[in-house]
């Protein structure tokens, strides 16, 4: 039988109602709860950093001091960094989708330190209140990336902040080791390495990434840290110390991050679109390997950061070159991912409108990306809106998409219910366009000259800003617009059945959503992950109803 | 195939595991990655020290002349010492002499309270001479630039390690007195594998804090 | 028993390793000198690794990462060594003019008064 012949019906028992109470959600050691509540997480701190992106746009909707005066801007733009980063972005998809997905994808429980893992929801939501509470004592007023000697000398309350971001750091590196360690030792018997679904690949790189380069944020952060508390300072140059020390060693975590944030929106993609294209990706060896790439090479271009910093020649030259290496890895992906969708059959639902979203503007923001790396043309654009263009191009507009095809791609798997299809399309169409709309103008500007980090600015940019945020605007009711069908469809939407979208992803063998032991009975994955080569066949294997 | 490959995991907490092989794997493996995670913490420390020695390299070699030496020296026979009583402790348990094995910790324990009190006194000497770290550095003895640094350097990168000495004694402390209620076997130790990998990490940590602030 | 005599073996390498490291050190040799401690140290390092912290039976995993983990450190050391010894003499500290500054207690370190909150304009 292909096709669903009765209304799909939702399964009696599953991890959301198998113990009840809010002491059973706070004490759970289920990955998929844990999922779940890190969702709840990160669409608030999502909130608060996307309140003070509104409140800069508003800003800078006129020169001058208009809504807020400077000091406030430099403390929101400040807060909006950090949130964003450390408390949304890089926590985002491997927290929430990786939690949640990452054993039902190879066949396990449940991850291998389920009670580490609680420990790491508990650590991300202490370093939220930490940040919250910075905020409250008036904010910080040296850009996301604290760089000294202003941070050691600044007057507002750094500390607070630095300790929040510490916390969420531990937070981090204690979900990537157990993420490392599930994938390498709590596999299915028979899924080998190269049987692995691509997500997976993605988690695994990125958590190599975040045990690695998280731990040398945490000390950089202390060393601030003691010099603002104690005098006990290693960067002050009064004393012989050097700055530039400090953004290498902010740099060589602050990096990689990026690779963290993008790594498993990848991943989402290459799941999303072979389900949606119902093709096999045209290789998976390249997918696999450009993850490891990416992965590794992330680490050895953090100098590009540094290049207007009394950085050596031959230091800019070293990390321009490898910056432009790194790319290569991001265009095998998306040549295969195009190549995946060529003859494809595809399903334009409102998962794979933010697969092209996405595609289409990781492509532009990955190309800016090559050309700030080239030193002497970021000579002109460092520290301008261009550099903000590009990484928001990145963040948002393919790590943000990610997260939303995540979002609906995932959403009947983890509640069992289907969300309207049509305003799902719709809502995707207007955050891309209201993307566009927000940073496009902000590379012209960036090229024109103004400056990053800005309250005031020449008249003659005005309208430039005043496009950037109306597409802010457009960006944000689509975001209210998310909240509001889905936040409905949880209650109110059709039930979606196992596998609504028909995809042969290792995840959908299980109910919809999945009981609290991931499977009915051990599983057995005889087939490739998205494997659509195959005759149409239900997958039967570790489900009984 | 390993024996423990057959095997239901021993611990209740483990069930979600298919067999015992994957349990100690994953325990065994999920150590090792947070042992490099404090690697990378103490990376960032040598990487300034690498940078400052760089650009101090006179005021940095003649440091160890203001350097316990003796001390620091004694400090590291003291570590190695405590490691090789720790692999010892884990050789006992391993024949289920646990009893032995608690021993073992005990003593490995009281050689890292030794290490923090040799410690302190150079910490008092250093203080006495006014060579203490960042803004409140006062040794006119030694007044080049850079010297300060390096002391800011010693103070802070032993200061760090010295909090993970702490942390270790807290960890082996924990381990003697589960050992001696019996709480180990020849079958199942692994807190004990694992926290005897802490400690000895601690030790690898001190091995090249000592050659680069004492020896050269 | 013979794991406890292994043990003990690689215990006492240890302690002649260090000692070795200690009278080496006495013979003042400079730059030279600072290499030779660290690649006996690095030897002590393998030892604990391999025979202490059982390396040498776990294959696969905790290999890759014990590798990987000092791939990383050269990694952050190499590359900042590498930019900084290419940097302009003014750029390197302690900058392009005489330390005014010679350490000592006698100066406070300048900070920032702190700021007032909420300021004039902080809605």
């Amino acid at each position: 039988m292909s096709f669903e012949a009765a209304e799909p019906a939702m399964p009696r028992e599953h991890y959301l109602n198998a113990q009840r109470g809010a002491w059973s959600w706070l004490t759970t050691h289920d990955h998929k709860r844990i999922g779940v509540m890190f969702l709840g997480g990160l669409l608030c701190t999502f909130l608060l950093g996307g309140v003070f992106a509104l409140a800069l746009r508003l800003e800078l909707l006129t020169p001058g001091e208009t809504v807020m005066g400077r000091l406030a801007y430099n403390r929101s733009f400040t807060l909006h960094g950090v949130i964003m980063v450390w408390l949304f972005l890089i926590p985002s998809i491997p927290t929430s989708f990786g939690n949640f997905l990452l054993p039902l994808m190879i066949g396990a429980r449940d991850v291998a330190f389920p009670r580490l893992n609680l420990a790491s929801f508990y650590l991300f939501v202490l370093g939220a209140v930490m940040t919250v509470w910075a905020i409250l004592q008036g904010g910080v007023d040296t850009g996301w990336t604290f760089y000294t000697p202003y941070s050691t000398a600044t007057g507002t309350d750094v500390l607070p902040v630095l300790m929040g971001v510490f916390v969420v750091g531990f937070s981090t590196i204690l979900s990537g080791l157990n993420f490392i360690t599930t994938v390498h030792t709590m596999r299915a018997p028979g899924l080998g390495w190269m049987r692995m679904p691509i997500f997976v690949w993605t988690l695994y790189g990125t958590s190599i990434i975040q045990v690695l380069a998280t731990p040398v944020l945490g000390m950089v952060l202390l060393l601030v840290a003691l010099e603002r508390v104690a005098g006990v300072g290693l960067f002050d140059p009064a004393r012989g110390g050097d700055p530039l020390l400090y953004q290498h060693l902010f740099w060589f975590y602050s990096h990689p991050a990026v690779y963290i944030m993008i790594l498993p929106g990848m991943g989402v993609i290459s799941e999303a679109v072979s389900a949606f294209c119902r093709k096999n990706p045209s290789s998976y060896r390249v997918l696999v390997l450009s993850t490891v790439g990416i992965a590794f090479v992330g680490f050895l271009t953090w100098g590009h950061h540094m290049f207007v910093s009394g950085q050596s020649v031959l230091g800019s030259g070293t990390f321009s070159l490898l910056s432009m290496l790194v790319a290569i890895f991001t265009a095998l992906k998306i040549f295969t991912w195009t190549s995946t969708m060529y003859r494809g059959s595809i399903w334009m639902s409102a998962p794979f409108t933010y697969v092209l979203g996405f595609i289409f503007l990781l492509f532009f923001g990955g190309m800016s990306g090559v050309a700030v790396a080239v030193t002497s043309a970021d000579l002109h654009w460092h520290d301008t809106y261009f550099v903000v263009a590009h990484f928001h191009f990145i963040m948002v507009g393919a790590s943000l998409m990610a997260f939303l095809a995540a979002l609906h791609y995932w959403f009947p798997k983890m509640f069992g219910r289907r969300y309207p299809e049509g305003l799902g399309v719709g809502t995707a169409v207007l955050i891309i366009f209201g993307f566009i709309a927000t940073f496009l103008p902000q590379f012209l500007l960036g090229n024109l000259g103004m400056p990053r980090r800005y309250a005031d600015y020449p008249e003659h940019f005005q309208p430039l800003h005043v496009a950037s945020t109306a597409g802010a605007s457009l960006l944000g009711f689509g975001f209210l617009i998310i909240a509001a069908y889905l936040g409905w469809s949880l209650r109110h939407g059709r039930v979606a059945g196992r596998n609504p979208w028909g995809s042969r992803g290792y995840e959908w063998h299980s109910d919809s959503p999945p009981p609290e032991s991931n499977f009915h009975a051990p599983p057995d994955f005889p087939f490739r992950p998205h494997d659509y080569s195959r005759p149409d066949t239900q997958p039967e294997v570790g489900h009984a109803a | 195939m390993r024996p423990e490959a057959s095997v239901r995991p021993v611990v209740p907490q483990a069930r979600h595991f298919g067999d015992e092989a994957s349990r100690q794997d994953a325990a065994h493996l999920g150590m090792w990655v947070f042992l490099a995670s404090e690697v990378m913490l103490f990376t960032a420390l040598f990487t300034a020290y690498a940078l400052y020695r760089y650009a101090y390299p006179d005021a940095f070699h003649q440091g160890r002349a203001y350097m316990d030496v003796g001390l620091g020296t004694l400090n590291t026979y003291v570590l190695v010492t405590s490691s090789i009583l720790v692999a010892l402790a884990i050789t006992s348990v391993r024949a289920g002499r646990d009893m032995r094995a608690g021993a073992f910790l005990l003593g490995a324990w009281v050689l890292g309270v030794g290490f923090l009190c040799i410690k302190g006194l150079e910490y008092a000497h250093h203080a006495h001479d006014g060579a203490l770290p960042g803004a409140w550095y006062d040794f006119d003895g030694f007044a080049v630039p850079g010297a300060s640094l390096f002391f800011t350097l010693y103070w802070v990168m032993t200061g760090i390690h010295a909090l993970h000495v702490l942390v270790g004694l807290g960890v082996l402390s924990t381990l003697v007195v589960r050992a001696w209620a019996g709480r180990f076997s020849a079958t199942y130790h692994t807190p004990l594998e694992l926290g005897g990998m802490y400690w000895h990490l601690v030790d690898i940590v001190w091995l090249f804090l000592w050659p680069l602030l004492y020896l050269a | 028993m013979a794991g406890s005599l292994k043990m003990l073996g690689v215990g006492l390498g240890l302690l002649v390793l260090t000692t070795l490291s200690f009278a080496l050190s006495r013979l003042h040799t400079g730059t030279l000198g600072l290499v030779v401690a660290l690649v006996i140290a690095a030897a002590k390092v393998g030892l604990i690794a391999f025979f202490f912290m059982h390396l040498s039976e776990r294959r696969g995993g905790p290999r890759l990462v014990f590798a990987t983990a000092f791939t990383f450190v050269a990694i952050l050391v190499g590359l900042v060594l590498v930019e900084a010894g290419d940097r302009a003499a003014p750029t390197m500290p302690p900058g392009p003019f005489q330390p005014l500054l010679l350490p000592g207690r006698a100066t406070v370190p300048k900070r920032a008064p702190p700021r007032e909150v909420p300021s004039e304009w902080f809605p």
